[in-house]
């Protein structure tokens, strides 16, 4: 089932990106991760993502801009985002960018799991 | 009594004060009106005495005119006597009635004792034809009795009567003459007509003529001048002048003559005796009229007296009721005066009259009214600060105006310290570091100290009002004016923070302190306030939030990352020892090396931050040697090249040693060439550049062509936690401190660094180190 489900992870700090995706792929989904705005964009244009996971800080540019643009974007509007940030106050201003999940850093991985799942769960119910 | 006396009224003190001299007034009237009366009642007597004396002497008159007919028929028993004496008699009646009817009680039964009751059998007796000696005896008896009734007892001393005195005591003299002249005369005609006993009617009558001379010796020493003159006059003419010589020539010779017959000398002494009795009752008539006029002069007198008393009665009654008018009206302007004065007001307006006691009072009330005005003058002078304003007390005892001066004095030294404490808050206000303003009680600003205007460089009139508005930051003037209108409305203290132009036109958080200030007698008189520059301040502490924002991404960054990979690894371990399954080589070996890099990473991060906290206590320690600049840098280069992509370029022109702390020069190499790869995210290449731009010194450049740095940062972006700020950098990860803690390092090696960047065009980044000799 979750082998269906498409996760784009985008994080510039390398480590996280590839330790996010190794965590989700073991369990199963289907993970893209890019390092970069632009590339980001690639991944959404030419596959059908289920879900977005992203850093609210990235290098140049700022998550949470990306997120509104995502929101905003009817195309992208539709994907659910979950943002991720060390910041303690952070949680507020992602969700009043458009994001539907915040998970702070350090994150369990049960944590991160149950709300990724409860995410795509919404989502297909959604699209039925 | 006294008590009594001094609680009564003015006015009634002062009808008291009139009531006993009118009083006395009244009882000297009543005394005098009464002497006045008592005299007059005295004269009315003596006029009553006078009428009765002039009665008794027509009484006698008519007496001897009816003894002289009763005689010449009782001589003669002729028709003729007879005939005057029926006419005579009715006269004599008449005279005696007229007494009678005075009821005179002097004179009750009068007629007992002077014969008078005989009267009527005498005329019988003499009309039945009795001799002429039975008239003669009974009329002379009877007229003697009644002379001595006819005595009026003058007083000399009675000043009413003296003038008429000598008058009054002649004519009784002449009623004597006239008497025993009338005698002598009846006896002369009695020896004349009978030409019978001559010598016994002379040895009988010698003593009447006697007599009769005594009281003509009487009159002429007792009689005034103008009596006598008239006297003289009647005595020294026919008939007294030839009846009394022939008495005389008688009684010389001692015989009868026949000078005169009977008949003759019967009528020329009759007539000689009418003349005298004419002359008295002239007297006794002028005496009356004297008497009279003295009566009513005296009458006149008593009323004019009383006239004269009821009038000064009233006129003291009228000068007392005036002056009474007078002091009082007098005591209540003075009253006016007084009260006027005992509530404060000057200009009373009395003027002294008169030089007694209320002119006195009313001197010194003006006085008073007068001191007043000066002393008003002097403290209304004293109030507006006129401290010269001449003013001298009056007397040592002057207890108000030395207060007065006393008042000056003090008010004086006041304004001096407060003069003095005005111009130290001034200097205060001036000279503090921080911005004072203040209002007015209509929220104007009328006060601004030179640190206000050293920091808007504007001028004081132009913050006047609400002149300072202008400074204000636009999007804090809404919120700042309602903080403070509520503050204001409520007279409590407020706390602000604004952003206010300064003079180089750039606008400065301030932190305003404002409170509601009072006079000293408690009357709201408006707020003052302070501001301080708290720019840099919340600069700093905007940099400090980033790095707390900054500091918790880099940290739990990598413990996201081990935490991450442990929790994988944890799970794969657990699903292995359940089922065999899921655990892969590749997946363990990724992780642990991962996990090992990012606690480097960490171990970097803390150490960065020890380090901050060392160069903060001053504990920054350098291990010194000597050392070669151009192998540390290479070094560092080729450790770090093998964690990047970035090509780093190292150019070596210089070979140089320098003295100091190996690993921090290191430490220093990691991270500017961190931070160049870091902000060039585009262009690959980074050069390292060892030169030596002096014989002394030795340089090492990085340069990169990424983002730049502004101009205007600069400065500052050596400083602790400052990170430069924009829409692309402000999402850099960082802490902001290593910078700060590289140009720490290379100040402690005595070296320096600088900048040469543009935005946009890279950034070279270049410190040096003094050359180790």
């Amino acid at each position: 089932m979750n082998k269906n489900t498409r996760i784009l992870v985008l994080d510039d700090d390398p480590d996280i990106g590839t330790m996010i995706k190794m965590m989700l792929e073991y369990k199963g989904y289907s993970v893209t991760v890019a390092d970069r705005a632009d590339h980001a964009e690639e991944v959404l244009r030419s596959n059908n993502i289920d879900l977005i996971i992203m850093d609210m800080l990235l290098s140049g540019v700022n998550g949470t801009d990306i997120c509104t643009e995502l929101k905003q974007n009817a195309a992208t509007s539709h994907i659910p985002v979950m943002m991720i940030s060390a910041h303690p106050n952070a949680k507020e201003i992602c969700l009043q960018a458009g994001a539907d999940e915040f998970i702070s850093k350090p994150f369990d991985m049960q944590d991160i799991l149950s709300k990724i799942s409860k995410l795509v769960n919404t989502q297909d119910k959604e699209n039925r | 009594m006294h008590k009594f006396f001094t609680r009564l009224s003015l006015p009634v003190k002062l009808l008291v004060l009139i009531l006993f001299p009118i009083a006395l007034i009244i009882y000297l009237t009543i005394g005098i009106y009464n002497e006045k009366t008592t005299k007059v009642a005295l004269l009315s007597g003596y006029i009553d005495r006078i009428n009765l004396s002039s009665d008794f002497s027509d009484l006698i008159n008519a007496l001897q005119l009816e003894r002289r007919h009763s005689f010449a028929y009782a001589l003669k028993k002729d028709l003729d006597s007879k005939a005057s004496l029926e006419v005579q008699r009715p006269f004599t009646d008449l005279a005696i009635k007229r007494i009678e009817q005075r009821k005179d009680s002097t004179l009750k039964n009068f007629k007992d004792y002077t014969f008078l009751k005989q009267l009527a059998s005498i005329r019988v007796t003499i009309d039945s034809g009795a001799s002429q000696d039975v008239a003669m005896q009974y009329y002379t008896t009877t007229i003697f009795r009644i002379n001595t009734l006819n005595i009026i007892v003058p007083v000399g001393s009675n000043r009413y009567l003296r003038p008429v005195f000598n008058d009054l005591i002649a004519q009784k003299v002449l009623s004597e003459m006239i008497t025993y002249l009338g005698i002598l005369r009846a006896n002369f005609y009695n020896v004349l007509f009978t030409k019978q006993n001559m010598l016994g009617t002379l040895y009988g009558s010698a003593g009447v003529n006697d007599i009769f001379k005594s009281y003509e010796v009487e009159f002429l020493s007792k009689a005034t001048p103008s009596a006598l003159e008239q006297y003289k006059q009647i005595r020294n003419r026919a008939p007294l002048k030839p009846t009394l010589d022939y008495i005389s020539r008688v009684y010389e010779k001692f015989s009868f003559d026949s000078l005169y017959d009977a008949e003759h000398w019967w009528k020329m002494s009759g007539e000689g005796t009418d003349q005298l009795k004419g002359f008295q009752q002239d007297l006794m008539r002028h005496v009356r009229t004297q008497m009279e006029q003295a009566y009513r002069d005296e009458v006149a007198a008593k009323n004019w007296t009383l006239m004269v008393l009821i009038a000064a009665l009233v006129f003291v009654f009228a000068i007392m009721a005036y002056t009474t008018n007078v002091i009082s009206k007098m005591l209540r302007s003075l009253n006016t005066a007084a009260q006027k004065i005992a509530t404060g007001s000057i200009g009373v307006n009395v003027h002294a009259v008169s030089d007694d006691v209320i002119g006195n009072l009313t001197k010194s009330i003006s006085k008073i009214d007068f001191n007043n005005k000066q002393l008003t003058e002097a403290a209304e002078a004293i109030g507006k600060g006129n401290f010269t304003v001449p003013f001298q007390p009056r007397s040592e005892d002057d207890v108000l105006g030395n207060a007065i001066i006393k008042m000056k004095e003090n008010l004086r030294r006041f304004t001096i310290e407060s003069e003095k404490s005005k111009e130290q808050f001034r200097q205060v206000a001036d000279n503090a570091p921080v911005m004072i303003w203040m209002t007015d009680e209509n929220k104007l600003c009328n006060f601004v100290n030179k640190g206000w205007l050293r920091f808007t460089g504007r001028r004081k009139e132009q913050e006047m009002g609400y002149g300072w508005v202008e400074g204000m930051h636009p999007d804090d003037y809404s919120q700042c004016a309602e903080t403070f209108d509520d503050a204001f409305a409520e007279r409590r203290g407020y706390s602000l923070e604004y952003r206010f132009k300064n003079a180089e036109g750039d606008y400065h958080w301030l932190s305003e302190t404002g409170a509601p200030r009072y006079s000293a007698e408690g009357k709201f008189e408006g707020f003052i306030g302070t501001c301080v520059d708290i720019h840099e301040m919340k600069m700093h502490e905007q940099l400090r939030d980033n790095f707390i924002k900054m500091a918790s991404h880099e940290l739990k960054t990598p413990v996201t990352s081990i935490k991450g990979y442990i929790q994988l690894l944890l799970s794969m371990y657990k699903d292995f020892t359940e089922d065999r399954q899921g655990f892969s080589t590749q997946a363990v070996q990724t992780s642990l090396t991962t996990i090992d890099r990012q606690i480097v990473k960490l171990d970097r991060l803390m150490s960065e931050l020890l380090d901050l906290s060392k160069i903060d206590s001053g504990k920054l320690e350098l291990n010194m040697q000597k050392f070669d600049l151009g192998n540390v840098v290479t070094e560092t280069v080729e450790d770090i090249q093998q964690t990047t992509t970035h090509e780093i370029i190292v150019k070596k022109n210089s070979d140089c040693k320098v003295i100091g702390d190996k690993s921090r020069i290191s430490q220093v190499m990691h991270n500017l060439l961190a931070n160049a790869i870091k902000y060039s995210p585009k262009i690959n290449s980074i050069e390292v550049k060892i030169f030596q731009p002096s014989n002394n010194s030795v340089a090492v450049s990085i340069s990169d062509h990424g983002i730049g740095i502004d101009k205007k940062h600069h400065e500052k972006i050596f400083e602790r936690f400052y990170r430069v700020e924009g829409k692309s950098e402000q999402t850099y990860p960082g802490f902001g401190i290593g910078l700060f803690i590289a140009n720490q390092i290379i100040q402690r090696h005595k070296g320096k660094f600088s900048l040469q960047s543009e935005k946009g065009r890279g950034s070279i980044f270049t410190f040096t180190l003094p050359v180790a000799s």
